[in-house]
C-alpha cells in the first residue's frame, strides 16, 4: 500500500453512510419529460440526464475516478422500483439497528416530493397489483402482500423493491471494442432490419436506447476528463498536477475507444462496474476475472516499461477503493436478510484458460496483495481452485487471508463450478472461464442474462415446522395445504418425510408464479439497454437484456436456507420418536408448541441436542438427510422454466436472513428455541460441530453441489495463531485442496479477531467449534475457562494488525 | 470401508478417552489423535490429567447441568447429583453419564476394537493424502496398551497412512520397540536431565527413560520433546545438558521445545482434582527462542512447538 492508497483508505473508512438525492430526482425530472416516449428510449434518457445532471468529484489523490453519488459511501435512490418503503422508512434511516444512512432535511424533503410522484407509478406497484390478479383465493388469503410473503415459507421481496442485478458484464470485450465501437455495431445492426419484420420496431427502439446510453456514458466519462483539466489548473503541486492531466486524457479516450495500456483499461472497467450500477440497483455487479482481462494490458505495459509492478498494485488498490465507495439503501425488511451494506462486487482470481491451463498470473499475485493491504469490505476477492492450481498460489491465498482476517479471499473448487456450468449447457471453453457472481453463483462472464427475476428466499425449516404441524403455520394459522398427519400422529418416519417433501413441493409451486410477474415488470417497467450492450448477445438479439431468450445461460437465485437445521430435526424426530423411542410424538409436539417451557422441556431440549446426530460431525446418520433434503429443494426448484429461458438455480445461500427467517420459525426438533436464528447457509447449527474442521467439510461435502446451480457457502472460524507460520498455513492449503478433493464448492474463512474471540467468550455455545492454536497443540476455544481465554484474546490483538 | 482394501485383524481391544481430528502440531501434515488412556507417570504439568488413570473416569461440566437430576436417580453408589462428588464413593460405572441428556457428565475412556479406531481415523483419510499426514498415538501413555497401540499402528500402516506415536519413553524397551518398529515418526518426551528431580516432577526416575531413547534413536525416527516448565526445567544449565546427551545420541535427534501451557488445569476441577502449578508464568516466545538458542549452541537441531 502507497501513502496515497493508505490515505484514500483511511478517509474512506471514517465517512458515515448518507443518502443522495441526485439520481432520484434528475430520474424523476426526466421521467416527468418523457411520458410520451417508448420504455426504452424514456431508461436511456433517463440515464443520459442523470448522467449530464449529477455532481461528480475526483477526491485528493485519486488514480481511478467515476462515482455513483455525491459523496462516497452515498446511495443514489432508484425510485422507480419503490418508493412506499422509502417515504415509510425515510426518518429511520439514520438510526435503524443496521446499515444506518444519514440524511439532511434538504434531501428528505426532495426525496419526498419525488416518492409523490412515483407512488402508484413502480414496478413494486406493477408486481403487486398483478399478483392480487394472479393468485387463486385460497393462496392469496395466506399471501403477505407487504413483504411478498406465502405464509413466511416463501418470498420474493428483494425482487420488488430493487433492481434485478446479479450479473458479470463482458469487460474483456468493451474493453476491447470501446462504447464507439459498440454503437458502430448497434447502428450496423439497425440499418440491417427488415421493416417488414414484426419484431423490427421493438428492435429499432432498444439499438436507439443503447446508443443514447452509451452516448451519456461517454459524455459522463468526458465530465470527467474536464474535471481534472479544472483541478489540474489550479493545482500547485507539479506531481498531482501531471496525475490530473493523465487521468483526463484516459477519461478522453476511454471508454469511447478501445483501451491501450494498463491505466486506461482499467480506467474503462471502473466505468462500467459503475455505469450499469448508476442504470439500475440491482446488486452483484462483479468484474469478474479483473486478473484474466487486466493482464494482456499489463503484461505489455510492463513489457514496454510503460508501467510498474507497483504503479499496477496502486491502480488495483485505487479500483478496490472505488469498489468500496459505491452503496445501496434497501429497505429494512430486506436489509434484514443481507445486513452490513453489501454490494457482492466479486472480483475473480485464478483458475483455469479457456484452453484449460492454470491462469495464475502475476497480476493475480497484485490483486491478493491490494485484497490484503487494504482490507476492506469490497470487492469480495475470490479464488478458484482446480487440480492443477499450485500450492504456491494457494499458499499466497491463504496469506492474503490470514492478513486480511475478514474472510478473503473465499475459496472455489473449479472440479465442481466447471461441471456444474456443463450440466447447464455452457460450453467447455466458456465453463473453464467461469466466475463467482454475487456470493457463489457460477456465471460465464457476458454469456449469462441477469440472475435474479423472481428470485426467492425459501425458509427450509418453516417447511418443516409446517409439516410437523399438518400443513399449518402456528405463527398464522394458515393451512393452504393441509395434511391428515402430524407430529401427534405420525405412524414412521417415512410418514413425516413424505409430508415434508409434499409441503415443500406446494409451496415451491408459486415459484414460476412470481418469477414471472416480476420478470415481466421488469422488462415492462425498468429495461437496462446500458446493461443490455454490456453483455454478448443482445446487440445481435435485438431485445434488452430483461427480455430474456436465448442464447444465454439465465438462472435465477433462488435461496433456500435452514438445511442443518432441517436435517438435523429430522434426524432427532426419527432417532428419538421412532428409532429409540425416547419420546412420543406427542411429548414432542407439546415441547415444541410451549418453546420447551413444560416440566421435562428443557431435558426434551438436551435430549434433542445431544442424543441424536447433529449435520456437521461427518455422520452419515444426519449427512445423509441433508443431502436428501437438499437434493428434494434442488428438484422441486428444477422443475421450473424461467420466463427469460435458462433455468431456475437454487442456492444453500442465506446471506444474513438467517437471523429473520429464524425469528419466523417456532421451537424446532434439532433443540432449536422459538425465534433462534437458523443455521447460516450450508454450514452447520452454530456449536452443534463438535469434530473440527475436518468433520465439517466432510459433512458439507456429501452434499451433491454441482446440482446446486447457484452454489454452496461454508463459513468456517480459524484463529489467526492456527494458521501462523508457513508449516501451518501448508497443512490449512492441503485442508482446502482435500476438501476440494471431496468435491465440496466453496469454503470461506473468519481468520479471527479479538473482538470476535470476546464475542465468542460472551456466547460460548455459539462458538464451541472454534480452534485456537496454543503454542504446542490446539483447542477448543470453548474448553478453555475463562483466565485463559483472557490471555488468548490479549494475545491474539498482538497477532493480527 | 469398502471390500479389496485391507481390513483391520480382529484383535485386542483398548481404553481410548479421546480421537481428535485435524491435530496439526503432532507429526507431519494433517492428523487424527487418538488418546490412549492410561500413564505411567505423574506429571505435575500433566495437561491431559483424563488420560492419566488406566480406568475410565467420570468428569463433570457443571455449567451443562439442567439439574434434572437424572444422574441421582441411576446412580448405583447414591454419589451422583452430591457436589462436590465424594470421589472414593464413584463406582465409575457410568450409568449417571448415559442419563445425563445435558452432556453434564461423561465418562472418559470407552474400550474400543481396533476396527472401530480404524473406522474413526480413516474418516479423515482424503486430509492425510494431501497433508502427508496421518494417525498420532498420544494418551495417556500409547505403550501403556502395547498390544493394542501396536494392533492400531499396523492397521493404519496397512492403509497406507503416516504413523506416530507421542511417548513418555517410561515402558519396556521391547514394547517400545515393536511400537516404534510401525512408526514414521516418534515424539518422545524428555522432562528432566536430573532423575531426582525427574522423579518429583513425574513420580518416576529417568534412567528408563533416557536408556530407552538411546536405544531407540538407531532404530527410529525420533524427535524429543521437551515441556518447557517455567521454574522446573528451563534453566539454560538444564538445557544444556539436555542438548549434551542428546548429541550423544545416533543419529542426533531434533529436539523441539513445547512452551507449558495451563490449558489442561480446568480438566482438573472437572475431575475433582487439584491443580499444583496454577502460579506458574508462561514462558514467552522471546524466553522460548533463547533456550532454542542454548540447545541449537550445542550442535543440536532445536524448534520450538
Amino acid at each position: 500500500m502507497t501513502a496515497r492508497t493508505e490515505r484514500l483508505r483511511e478517509d474512506l473508512l471514517t465517512i458515515v453512510p448518507t443518502v443522495c438525492p441526485d439520481r432520484a430526482t434528475l430520474l424523476t425530472a426526466s421521467w416527468q419529460d418523457t411520458e410520451g416516449e417508448p420504455i426504452l428510449i424514456r431508461r436511456a434518457l433517463g440515464l443520459a440526464h442523470i448522467l449530464r445532471g449529477m455532481r461528480i468529484w475526483i477526491r485528493p489523490g485519486e488514480l481511478v475516478v467515476g462515482n455513483q453519488a455525491s459523496a462516497p459511501r452515498a446511495a443514489p435512490l432508484f425510485p422507480e422500483y419503490a418508493v412506499r418503503w422509502l417515504r415509510d422508512e425515510l426518518d429511520a434511516l439514520p438510526t435503524r439497528p443496521t446499515d444506518q444512512f444519514q440524511i439532511s432535511g434538504q434531501t428528505a424533503a426532495a426525496v419526498r416530493q419525488v416518492c409523490d410522484y412515483w407512488a402508484g407509478r413502480t414496478h413494486q406497484d406493477r408486481v403487486q397489483a398483478v399478483t392480487r390478479r394472479s393468485l387463486p383465493p385460497t393462496l392469496a388469503t395466506a399471501f403477505d402482500f407487504r413483504l411478498s410473503s406465502l405464509n413466511q415459507v416463501i418470498n420474493n421481496l428483494g425482487r420488488q423493491s430493487t433492481g434485478d442485478g446479479h450479473v458479470i458484464v463482458n469487460h474483456e470485450q468493451v474493453l476491447r471494442t470501446g462504447f464507439r465501437g459498440l454503437i458502430a455495431e448497434a447502428r450496423r445492426c439497425a440499418d440491417g432490419l427488415d421493416m417488414a419484420d414484426p419484431d423490427s420496431v421493438g428492435r429499432r427502439l432498444f439499438y436507439q436506447a443503447v446508443e443514447i446510453s452509451l452516448e451519456a456514458g461517454i459524455a459522463f466519462a468526458e465530465r470527467f476528463a474536464t474535471l481534472a483539466e479544472e483541478q489540474a489548473r489550479t493545482e500547485v503541486d507539479p506531481a498531482r498536477q501531471s496525475e490530473l492531466m493523465t487521468i483526463a486524457a484516459t477519461c478522453r479516450r476511454v471508454p469511447a475507444e478501445p483501451a491501450r495500456t494498463f491505466r486506461e483499461a482499467i480506467q474503462a472497467s471502473w466505468f462500467i462496474q459503475l455505469l450499469v450500477q448508476i442504470e439500475s440497483n440491482g446488486h452483484s455487479i462483479g468484474p469478474g476475472r479483473l486478473d484474466q482481462f487486466l493482464f494482456p494490458y499489463y503484461a505489455a505495459d510492463l513489457a514496454v516499461g510503460r508501467l510498474t509492478r507497483e504503479q499496477a498494485l496502486e491502480l488495483v488498490e485505487c479500483y478496490w477503493l472505488k469498489c468500496s465507495e459505491l452503496n445501496k439503501v434497501r429497505e429494512w425488511a430486506y436489509t434484514e436478510f443481507m445486513s452490513g451494506y453489501p454490494l457482492f462486487q466479486t472480483v475473480t482470481l485464478g483458475g483455469q484458460t479457456r484452453d484449460g491451463r492454470d491462469a495464475v498470473n502475476d497480476l493475480t499475485s497484485v490483486c491478493l496483495e491490494a485484497t490484503a493491504n487494504l482490507k476492506l469490505v469490497q470487492p469480495t476477492v475470490v479464488v478458484r481452485v482446480h487440480s492443477g492450481s499450485s500450492d504456491e498460489h494457494l499458499l499466497e491465498a491463504a496469506r492474503c487471508l490470514v492478513r486480511h482476517g475478514g474472510g478473503m479471499p473465499g475459496f472455489f473448487n473449479d472440479e465442481v463450478g466447471i461441471p456444474l456450468l456443463l450440466r447447464l449447457g455452457v460450453s467447455l471453453e466458456d465453463a473453464r472461464d467461469w466466475s463467482v457472481m454475487g456470493c457463489s453463483e457460477p456465471q460465464v462472464a457476458g454469456q449469462f442474462n441477469t440472475g435474479t427475476g423472481g428470485g426467492s428466499h425459501i425458509n427450509l425449516l418453516k417447511v418443516l415446522e409446517i409439516a410437523l404441524n399438518g400443513g399449518t403455520n402456528p405463527n398464522t394459522g394458515l393451512a393452504p395445504w393441509p395434511e391428515d398427519r402430524d407430529l401427534r400422529s405420525f405412524r414412521s418416519f417415512d410418514e413425516l418425510w413424505g409430508v415434508f417433501r409434499r409441503q415443500l413441493s406446494q409451496y415451491l409451486s408459486i415459484l414460476p408464479v412470481l418469477d414471472n410477474i416480476t420478470s415481466h415488470a421488469y422488462a415492462d417497467l425498468t429495461p437496462t439497454p446500458f446493461l443490455s450492450a454490456m453483455v454478448n448477445h443482445r446487440l445481435a438479439v435485438g431485445k434488452d437484456i430483461s427480455q430474456g431468450g436465448p442464447p444465454n445461460h439465465h438462472s435465477i437465485v433462488q435461496h433456500g436456507y435452514g438445511l442443518a437445521n432441517v436435517a438435523n430435526g429430522l434426524a432427532a424426530v426419527r432417532r428419538l420418536v421412532f428409532d429409540e423411542q425416547k419420546l412420543t410424538g406427542s411429548e414432542l409436539a407439546s415441547a415444541l408448541a410451549s418453546n420447551f417451557a413444560g416440566p421435562h422441556g428443557e431435558e426434551i431440549r438436551q435430549l434433542l441436542l445431544n442424543r441424536a446426530p447433529k449435520f456437521g460431525n461427518d455422520d452419515d446418520a444426519v449427512d445423509a438427510l441433508a443431502r436428501d433434503v437438499a437434493s428434494a429443494y434442488v428438484s422441486e426448484v428444477a422443475k421450473y422454466r424461467p420466463l427469460r429461458g435458462g433455468v431456475v438455480g437454487p442456492s444453500t445461500q442465506s446471506l444474513t436472513a438467517n437471523v429473520p427467517a429464524g425469528a419466523k420459525v417456532g421451537a424446532t426438533p434439532d433443540g432449536r428455541r422459538t425465534g433462534e436464528p437458523l443455521a447460516d447457509n450450508n454450514s452447520p447449527t452454530a456449536g452443534t460441530d463438535l469434530g473440527g474442521p475436518t468433520a465439517v467439510l466432510k459433512s458439507v461435502a456429501k452434499l451433491d453441489h454441482t446440482l446446486i446451480s447457484n452454489g454452496t457457502i461454508l463459513n468456517l472460524k480459524f484463529h489467526p495463531s492456527a494458521l501462523a507460520g508457513e508449516g501451518r498455513l501448508r497443512k490449512f492449503v492441503a485442508m482446502i485442496r482435500s476438501f476440494f478433493d471431496l468435491k465440496g464448492f466453496q469454503v470461506q474463512f473468519n481468520v479471527i479477531s479479538a473482538d470476535m474471540l470476546r464475542e465468542a467468550q460472551a456466547h460460548p455455545e455459539q462458538y464451541r467449534n472454534l480452534v485456537v492454536k496454543v503454542a504446542g497443540y490446539s483447542a477448543l476455544f470453548s474448553s478453555l475457562d475463562r483466565k485463559l481465554q483472557d490471555q488468548l484474546i490479549a494475545r491474539t490483538a498482538h497477532d493480527i494488525r | 470401508m469398502t471390500s479389496g482394501e485391507p481390513g483391520p485383524a480382529a484383535g485386542p481391544t483398548g481404553t481410548v478417552f479421546s480421537i481428535e481430528r485435524y491435530a496439526v502440531h503432532d507429526g507431519a501434515g494433517i492428523r487424527t489423535m487418538v488418546y490412549l488412556k492410561g500413564c505411567p507417570l505423574r506429571c505435575v504439568w500433566c495437561a491431559n490429567p483424563e488420560g492419566q488413570d488406566a480406568d475410565a473416569e467420570l468428569i463433570r461440566f457443571p455449567e451443562r447441568c439442567i439439574a434434572c437430576d437424572g444422574c441421582a436417580a441411576v446412580c448405583a453408589s447414591g454419589a451422583a447429583g452430591i457436589e462436590p462428588m465424594p470421589e472414593a464413593v464413584c463406582a465409575r460405572c457410568g450409568r449417571c453419564a448415559a442419563a445425563c441428556p445435558a452432556d453434564a457428565r461423561k465418562l472418559f475412556g470407552r474400550e474400543m476394537t481396533v476396527a472401530a479406531v480404524m473406522e474413526e481415523v480413516l474418516k479423515d483419510r482424503a486430509f492425510y493424502r494431501r497433508s502427508g499426514g496421518g494417525v498420532t498415538l498420544s494418551g495417556g501413555e500409547p505403550a501403556a496398551q502395547p498390544a493394542f497401540a501396536h494392533a492400531v499402528l499396523s492397521a493404519c500402516r496397512a492403509h497406507g497412512l503416516d504413523t506416530a506415536i507421542e511417548t513418555c519413553g517410561y515402558a519396556a524397551f521391547a514394547q517400545l520397540a515393536l511400537l516404534a518398529a510401525e512408526c514414521d515418526e516418534v515424539l518422545f518426551d524428555l522432562k528432566h536431565m536430573d532423575s531426582d528431580t525427574h522423579r518429583r516432577l513425574t513420580g518416576v526416575g529417568n534412567e528408563l527413560i533416557l536408556e530407552n531413547v538411546r536405544r531407540l534413536t538407531p532404530m527410529a525416527a525420533v524427535r524429543i520433546r521437551v515441556p518447557v516448565i517455567p521454574g522446573y526445567n528451563d534453566g539454560a544449565d538444564h538445557l544444556a545438558a539436555l542438548a549434551g546427551f542428546a548429541r550423544c545420541l545416533a543419529p542426533v535427534p531434533e529436539i523441539e521445545l513445547l512452551p507449558y501451557h495451563n490449558y489442561g488445569s480446568a480438566k482438573y476441577a472437572r475431575a475433582g482434582r487439584v491443580y499444583a502449578l496454577s502460579d506458574v508464568a508462561l514462558p514467552t516466545a522471546e524466553q522460548m527462542h533463547a533456550l532454542a538458542a542454548v540447545v541449537q549452541a550445542a550442535g543440536v537441531p532445536c524448534s520450538v512447538g
